[in-house]
């Protein structure tokens, strides 16, 4: 009974599996690509049924019908790599030449089933791309911490474009990515400009002390 | 025939097939951009005397403490490079491949008529590789996976296997100073013990020592000028995202028809290791073939390392499945003539594929990088990612260029932008993001291949001015500067 129940299970979520990727929306025609979501749980499906074919069939003295069958999950493998619909009748008759050979206990088939399920719900979200903030102040926090002045230096410049009369953040920004980037006489020039004329006092000692560190540097 | 004669022969036949294997590897041996920013950074060792602490060659490079990968293979090339040319580049990295595939075929397969059968195979491994063989360190790694393959199946073969504590320590300490692949000395030794739990129990005496051996190739890993601090920069490198976006790194294509080949091959030594492997071995020998497969699946950098697992396993298994073969041929009038046959048949393939003429500049813009730096055209110049090893060693660090293929020194979204402007990227609505772009690098002078989807974009673009064309790429320079 066990057994049965391992067999069911394995068979239906090797086959759903299958099914659900041959059929999925990136056709079923196209090969495998590692890199897609979901992909490597398959190459492992894949490779534990060529495994186990591959020993059912060696365990016993195999006859002819085995060998061919056993020709015939390899070439289905191959063909399940070049298009992903191949994956069901693969699945299939992996599993037909793992019953013609030794079939191996119910235990192993359940363990199996529930390995292939977690890892399934743990290995399968789909990654999420950073995507940078639109407000030029995040995007500039940001780009820094990326560790791309170029790109950061283009979003501090926008802020700094956008700060009207209350300027400050936005130039010291600037004129601190400038001088990173080796642009000293634009540090220079747009500092100057926080120092001498900010709005908030807080703001251009701040920017002073800055500048201080810049000086002091070799 | 007299059994000096045949035994003449033999060799004769042996060498003329070493011959085929390294003039294969010869004829498809390329310098590209990896080779060159290899030597370029193996020159600063030996121009200042010291490991360089930031990196000297890319400006958009975030690498604030920059580590040499593979500090043996950088400094021994930009030694080579500067003292006896890049032909003799070129011929020591052929020697390496070629002798990893040559240690491969002929420690595994002991027998003739083994040999006989598996130098197709060994032909296939190189085969295989012909579009991606160039001088860089992947090519003294594999010699390395040649030197640890070996090792495994020696440990394999013993019953009881006292470890030898220095091979694995060398080949660690060897391997690191070669390669960042050094990682599999010890994920591969780890790998194999595990897959021991598919033989019978009185079969895995093995199992302990692969891995005390794997310890012990972790340990020698670190030495090296770096000490552990390289190991822990190469297992970085390993999980940057950035790697697995590397063409390298990801799934071959199947619909060609040389990936699915391997696929048939893995499967093939599979079920023939199963059949006539050695029966105390034959299943974890068909568990590590199918690893290597499912590895080989995943990249293509691991598709010639898994056809070494199988050329190794049937090298086995044609020893131990053909030696009645070997019996019944030693008697065989028509033997020594079919090997004299042979013999000749692959000196002449090898003498055609290794006379053919090699330009080791083929591949590189290397008469618009002389115009650039003739020119002093202005900084920053913008050139196609595989083109900047190149240029960091031509210009030698006169001028920094915006990527090459040291991917771990630059941050994703740099490369991601690369890309953009290579390809001349547009937005949704149709907005140019590679002018964009190259505003927000303070691009001024832009290197391209010609034909490229940039090079026709530029072509008709107000703001720049073609100026230098040559029949492979095209140098384009800002009319105005950049407003500050």
């Amino acid at each position: 009974m066990l057994e049965r129940i391992g067999v069911v299970a394995v068979t239906a979520l090797a086959l759903g599996m299958a099914w659900r990727d041959a059929l999925g929306l990136d056709g079923p025609w196209d090969a495998f690509v590692a890199q897609q979501p979901r992909a490597m749980i398959l190459l492992a499906l894949r490779l534990a049924l060529l495994i186990v074919a591959g020993l059912a069939t060696s365990v016993r003295r195999p006859t002819r019908g085995a060998y061919a069958m056993m020709v015939a999950v390899a070439l289905l493998f191959a063909a399940s790599l070049a298009w992903r619909l191949m994956l069901v009748p693969f699945v299939a008759a992996s599993l037909a030449t793992v019953f013609l050979g030794a079939p191996p206990r119910a235990s192993v088939f359940v363990l199996a089933a529930l390995a292939t399920a977690v890892a399934s719900l743990t290995l399968a979200p789909s990654r999420v791309e950073a995507i940078a903030p639109t407000d030029p102040a995040a995007a500039t926090a940001y780009w820094r911490r990326a560790e791309n002045p170029f790109r950061a230096r283009a979003a501090a410049f926008k802020w700094a474009q956008h700060e009207g009369s209350a300027f400050g953040e936005g130039y010291l920004a600037l004129a601190e990515i400038d001088f990173a980037l080796g642009h000293r006489e634009v540090a220079e020039r747009v500092i100057a400009k926080v120092v001498e004329r900010a709005p908030d006092p807080a703001m251009r000692a701040r920017a002073a002390r800055v500048r201080d560190t810049w000086h002091a540097a070799p | 025939m007299t059994t000096r004669t045949l035994v003449a022969l033999g060799r004769a036949w042996l060498a003329s097939s070493v011959a085929l294997v390294v003039a294969l590897v010869w004829s498809n041996m390329d310098i590209l951009g990896d080779g060159f920013w290899t030597m370029a950074a193996g020159r600063i060792v030996l121009e200042t005397h010291a490991l360089p602490g930031r990196d000297p060659y890319a400006y958009t490079s975030t690498a604030h403490h920059f580590i040499l990968q593979m500090p043996a293979t950088e400094i021994g090339l930009a030694w080579l490079g500067d003292h006896a040319g890049l032909h003799a580049v070129l011929l020591v990295t052929t020697v390496a491949v070629g002798g990893a595939v040559t240690w491969v075929w002929l420690a595994h397969a002991r027998s003739v008529i083994a040999r006989v059968v598996t130098l197709p195979v060994a032909l296939f491994v190189v085969f295989l590789q012909k579009d991606d063989l160039s001088v860089r360190g992947q090519a003294f790694g594999d010699l390395a996976f040649a030197a640890l393959l070996a090792c495994m199946m020696r440990l394999s073969a013993r019953a009881r296997a006292p470890t030898k504590w220095l091979t694995p320590i060398a080949l660690g300490a060897f391997w690191a100073n070669l390669h960042p692949s050094f990682l599999l000395a010890v994920l591969v030794p780890l790998l194999w013990a595990a897959v021991r739990v598919f033989d019978a129990p009185p079969n895995r005496s093995s199992m302990r020592a692969m891995a005390t051996f794997a310890a012990l190739a972790a340990a020698g890993a670190t030495l090296n000028p770096y000490g552990p601090e390289l190991v822990a920069d190469v297992v970085r490198l390993a999980a940057n995202p950035t790697t697995s976006q590397i063409d390298l790194f990801a799934s071959p294509d199947f619909h060609s028809p040389w990936p699915l080949a391997l696929v048939g091959l893995s499967v093939a030594t599979m079920l023939l290791s199963l059949r006539w492997g050695r029966a105390e071995h034959r299943a974890s020998n068909a568990a590590m073939v199918a690893v290597f497969l499912g590895a080989s699946c995943v990249a293509r950098r691991y598709g010639p390392l898994a056809a070494m697992v199988d050329l190794a396993i049937l090298g086995g298994v044609a020893d131990a499945s053909l030696a009645h073969v070997t019996v019944r041929l030693r008697d065989h009038a028509r033997v020594p003539l079919a090997m004299a046959t042979l013999a000749i048949l692959e000196l002449t393939a090898a003498a055609r594929l290794a006379s053919a003429p090699k330009d080791a500049l083929f591949q590189v813009p290397a008469a618009s990088a002389a115009f650039i730096d003739a020119h002093a055209l202005p900084d920053r110049v913008f050139a196609p990612y595989h083109w900047g090893g190149y240029l960091e060693w031509a210009w030698r660090g006169r001028r920094k260029v915006f990527v090459d293929g040291r991917n771990q020194v630059f941050p994703a979204s740099v490369l991601e932008d690369a890309r953009a402007i290579e390809s001349a990227a547009s937005d949704a609505r149709g907005e140019d993001i590679w002018e964009r772009l190259l505003e927000t690098y303070e691009v001024a002078t832009v290197l391209v291949e010609n034909g490229s989807p940039l090079d026709a974009r530029l072509h008709v673009e107000p703001r720049w001015f073609e100026a230098h064309r040559d029949t492979r790429a095209s140098v384009y320079v800002r009319r105005a500067p950049l407003p500050r």
